[in-house]
């Protein structure tokens, strides 16, 4: 399964790559275009066309019905009702369509989340690093090496309650760094990213089951039944401004995209 | 049931699941979903806001109809139900009928009461119902036909209709884009009985009454019928696609295209309206690619990016068409295709192109947005005024089988609308007619005539049942509408036609006529003109004809080139082309052509008498304006056998193609007329007829002028008719 993510998170990368030097809400702008292209077409194919037109057709008729008897209440609610009746079947329409597509957007997403949701540390900025590991590992067993670049500021702070250790990291020079975490004689890395570029990011690398491959696909994931259970790391908010307005990069994709399947439903011909 | 409901149970519980479980991130699943969850909110939305407006305002509404809406008395009707059956015959009906073919009528009869319902002079649809609408006869609603005269160019217009173009344009290029609407303005006269219902807050639904376009504004709805044009602006043009070039020549009503066959494929394209936006007035055109498989007796035809699947002998469904006018601006309409042939020849007819009641190009219902209520709620519609294509298989372009399916698929329609209707309307009118009735009548009254000259080369067999078949599918249609009102003693119902049906198998020119007797004289001194009376010398011409009703004299003043004296000389004129062709006789069969020939004083004494013509000939039997005279062309033969498939008609003698009349509430009175069904309706509902209706509702004893429909026929004349 890993190879499968590791190749969608490559071409990820690459089509990242294209809009590296330009501001991040340009790929993010050319990306949900073509997801939203792809999706509506996905749409029209797994979707009930006509039952679709159908019910789009009925709710628009019932809406009329209220203004052709504007003097007969018993004729509007009637007709109210049976707006509410169609809106709720065209809804049903919806499901199987939105079930369908309902995987492949959820991985694009994830793939826009690790790379959106968050930025690179700045030079400078500080960090925990959190590692969980299995409960017969002695704590004191635990430890951390930091390449340079990154500079580990606390001892070693054991939760014992929790079988955690948490480190303070600062980050000094911009690059992407692997500190080695050492649980008696297993050894894991964890990515580290300083700098300004726009790129993947793994806020925590955990044992691998289906979940993790795919929602975490930035790094790859511990090895099951290593005494290491989770190594996490905290990165700042990305904040996305355009035009002095900050907003979320998943508003800038649900508007783009809808806008984009709107403006193109009529040539692709689809009923959404 | 359970397992319906645990579906739908599972459905709503999946939904909720999606949307309230699932991390906001991951719920968006899409644009198509994007759009789903927007509209579905936008409906509520949109709900819910016109739910509270309609709260708002109900109580506002309600004391402002208090204050202003006069009320009638109470009386025990709630709702009346006008079925109106065009053309449907009561001698057919009583033949049907005794026969035992028409239960429901025969129950609707026993119940209350079936009759003759007088029609008016000229019996025609567009004449009779606008006296059904009004109450009134033709020289009070100034309707007398099909066509009206100019009298400057002696050149036809729309006797119902004017359309105009628009009167102020902004020129850009080659764009000359309006500035205003262009002018659709009713020509008939009077107003309709369902105004008067509106004012005293009855609600109406008028659906597919004939003189209704453009539809005027009333309490009410309605939807325009006979005269709507179809998107060309005329009143329906077919065009005939074929690889025969032996079949391309002039038609009328439509047009016919050679095709060239490539291999599996035919291309086209379909013939759309002048382009009104640009200054050459382009026509408009969409392609069409068909691709036919023989060995599966199969054509895909590609258009408008539709791939529509069809075989021979088969219609589409409507197909939305827009035809591009430029600058964003698009015209839709809808067409069907049938295929004729796919042997050795491709053949292919195409629907004259109907107005899309969707996005209607001009108004064709009241509010304009009924009309999409109706295409959305129950799908797309004919709304073409004539829209069984009659010259289509007069033309014979398309044969019988495809005309009556034609013919049915648009009833079809029509019987979807008015069962629909009759669950919105509780209390109020309602009134539906249906052209089907009528068409089959006019194209298939042939085979019940033998020798017919229209089947001399076809079997006269093999259609010879359908007009028995219409009229017990009528009467099937009828049963479940009866069905539908069984248990309701406060609903009136009412079937009724404009008139009924007689053989049409010669055709007399009246030009030819004229020319004979030397009314009509030519510039080349021959006996024969073209249509629209090319070649006609006017400084020597009496008088002429065209359209399918009269004579008009050349009078001095009121004609273009006038040459008649009006007053004594018009009067003496009239005198005597009334006496002469009154004993016109057919030289083929002996027989007297006329029962009568009037003139326009006679019949008619209201406003508008003088846009008539100046004399009516009463046809008999088999005798009709032959199809030359009525586009204005003289022949070399007085009278012809009429060989097109057209074969039943009803403009002649009026006395002897009455309509039906069945009611389920006891007539109190015989004798009924056309023009009485206004006033009778409105006495259902407790309100007195205005002092301008000639009509007395038939529902009273004590209207001793009862049903008078024309000075012609006082009811003592009438019954004598009737026996």
């Amino acid at each position: 399964m890993w190879p499968i993510v590791q190749a969608f998170t490559k071409f990820f990368d690459l089509a990242i790559a294209l809009f590296q030097s330009m501001h991040p809400i340009v790929g993010l702008t050319v990306i949900s275009v073509l997801t939203g292209a792809v999706m509506l077409v996905v749409w029209k194919f797994t979707s009930n066309q006509d039952a679709i037109a159908r019910s789009k057709s009925k709710i628009a008729a019932y809406i009329l019905e209220i203004r052709l008897f504007p003097d007969d209440m018993r004729a509007q609610f009637a007709a109210q009702g049976r707006a509410l009746g169609a809106n709720f079947r065209y809804m049903t329409y919806a499901i199987p369509p939105m079930l369908i597509v309902l995987l492949p957007v959820v991985a694009i997403l994830v793939q826009l989340d690790v790379r959106y949701q968050r930025r690179p540390l700045e030079p400078g900025e500080v960090t925990l690093l959190k590692v969980k590991v299995a409960e017969e590992v002695d704590l004191a067993s635990v430890t951390l090496d930091a390449p340079a670049g990154i500079f580990v500021e606390t001892p070693a702070m054991r939760v014992v309650a929790e079988d955690e250790v948490d480190w303070r990291l600062r980050a000094d020079t911009p690059g992407e760094y692997d500190v080695k975490v050492t649980a008696g004689a297993t050894v894991e890395t964890k990515r580290i990213v300083v700098g300004e570029r726009l790129t993947k990011l793994a806020e925590f690398r955990e044992q691998s089951n289906f979940l993790t491959i795919w929602m975490a696909p930035a790094e790859k994931p511990l090895p099951k039944g290593s005494p290491i259970h989770e190594i996490r790391l905290t990165y700042p908010e990305r904040e996305m401004k355009l035009a002095g307005i900050s907003m979320h990069w998943l508003l800038v994709f649900f508007v783009v995209s809808v806008l984009f399947g709107f403006a193109i439903k009529g040539i692709v011909g689809v009923e959404v | 049931m359970f397992s319906r409901h645990f579906r739908t149970l599972a459905w709503v519980f999946a939904l909720t699941a999606i949307f309230f479980c699932a991390d906001p991130a991951e719920a968006y699943i899409g644009p198509g979903a994007g759009f789903a969850f927007l509209s579905s909110f936008m409906v509520l939305f949109v709900t819910f806001i016109l739910a509270f407006v309609s709260i708002l305002l109900w109580p506002i509404r309600f004391v402002w109809k208090l204050i202003f809406k006069k009320r009638p008395p109470k009386t025990d009707v709630d709702r009346v139900i006008v079925v109106g059956l065009d053309g449907f015959d009561p001698n057919q009906c009583r033949k049907f009928m005794a026969e035992g073919k028409l239960p429901h009528f025969q129950k609707l009869a026993d119940q209350g009461t079936f009759d003759e319902l007088q029609t008016v002079f000229p019996a025609m649809s567009p004449v009779a119902w606008s006296s059904f609408a009004t109450g009134v006869d033709p020289s009070r609603h100034n309707q007398f036909d099909f066509l009206n005269r100019d009298p400057r160019t002696y050149l036809p217009d729309l006797a119902s209709v004017y359309i105009g173009n628009v009167s102020r344009v902004l020129n850009l290029g080659k764009y000359k884009l309006p500035l205003g609407k262009p002018v659709i303005r009713l020509l008939r006269k009077s107003q309709p009985f369902w105004k008067i219902l509106g004012e005293y807050g009855i609600f109406s639904h008028i659906l597919r009454v004939p003189i209704t376009f453009p539809p005027e504004k009333h309490n009410g709805l309605l939807l325009s019928a006979m005269c709507v044009p179809d998107i060309k602006g005329s009143q329906g043009t077919f065009t005939y696609y074929t690889t025969d070039e032996s079949e391309v020549g002039e038609a009328t009503g439509g047009v016919r295209r050679v095709v060239k066959r490539n291999g599996n494929t035919v291309e086209g394209d379909i013939l759309g309206p002048s382009n009104s936006m640009t200054k050459d007035e382009e026509e408009l055109t969409v392609p069409f690619k068909i691709t036919i498989d023989d060995a599966k007796a199969l054509a895909t035809i590609d258009y408008n990016g539709e791939k529509i699947p069809l075989k021979q002998g088969e219609y589409s469904e409507w197909i939305r068409t827009p035809f591009n006018a430029g600058m964003g601006v698009k015209v839709w309409g809808l067409v069907r295709f049938y295929i004729m042939e796919m042997g050795e020849h491709f053949k292919l007819y195409v629907s004259p192109i109907q107005i899309d009641p969707e996005k209607p190009a001009m108004p064709i219902s009241h509010p304009t947005f009924y009309s999409m209520y109706l295409s959305k709620l129950l799908g797309s519609f004919a709304t073409l005024g004539f829209c069984e294509d009659t010259w289509g298989l007069n033309e014979r372009v398309i044969d019988e089988d495809a005309f009556l399916k034609q013919t049915w698929i648009t009833h079809e329609e029509r019987e979807r609308m008015l069962f629909h209707s009759m669950t919105q309307v509780k209390k109020g009118f309602l009134v539906c007619c249906f052209d089907g009735t009528d068409r089959v009548q006019h194209m298939f009254q042939r085979y019940l005539m033998q020798g017919h000259p229209a089947n001399a080369k076809l079997d006269e067999s093999a259609y010879s049942d359908e007009i028995e078949k219409l009229y017990i599918r009528m009467d099937e249609m009828m049963g479940r509408v009866m069905d539908k009102v069984k248990d309701d003693s406060k609903t009136v119902l009412m079937v009724m036609s404009d008139h009924g049906f007689a053989h049409f198998s010669r055709g007399v020119n009246l030009n030819s006529w004229l020319v004979e007797n030397g009314y009509m004289v030519m510039k080349d001194g021959g006996r024969t003109c073209k249509d629209w009376f090319r070649g006609v010398d006017w400084e020597k011409t009496k008088a002429y004809s065209f359209g399918l009703v009269g004579i008009y004299l050349n009078i001095k003043g009121r004609e273009g080139q006038g040459i008649v004296e009006p007053g004594e000389e018009a009067a003496a004129l009239r005198q005597e082309i009334k006496e002469k062709l009154g004993a016109l006789v057919d030289p083929k069969t002996g027989a007297k052509v006329m029962n009568d020939v009037f003139k326009t004083e006679e019949i008619y004494t209201g406003p508008y008498a003088q846009n008539g013509p100046d004399l009516l000939p009463a046809f008999d039997e088999h005798y009709r304006q032959s199809w030359e005279a009525a586009v204005g062309k003289a022949e070399p033969e007085v009278i012809i056998d009429n060989v097109k498939a057209w074969s039943g008609d009803h403009c002649l003698d009026w006395r002897i193609v009455p309509g039906v009349l069945f009611s389920s509430r006891k007539l109190a009175r015989k004798n009924p007329g056309i023009m009485d069904m206004s006033a009778s309706i409105l006495d259902l509902f407790g309100i007195q007829r205005p002092g301008y209706m000639l009509g007395r509702s038939f529902f009273r004893e004590d209207s001793s002028d009862a049903g008078q429909t024309q000075k012609q026929s006082p009811p003592e004349e009438r019954e004598v008719a009737n026996a």
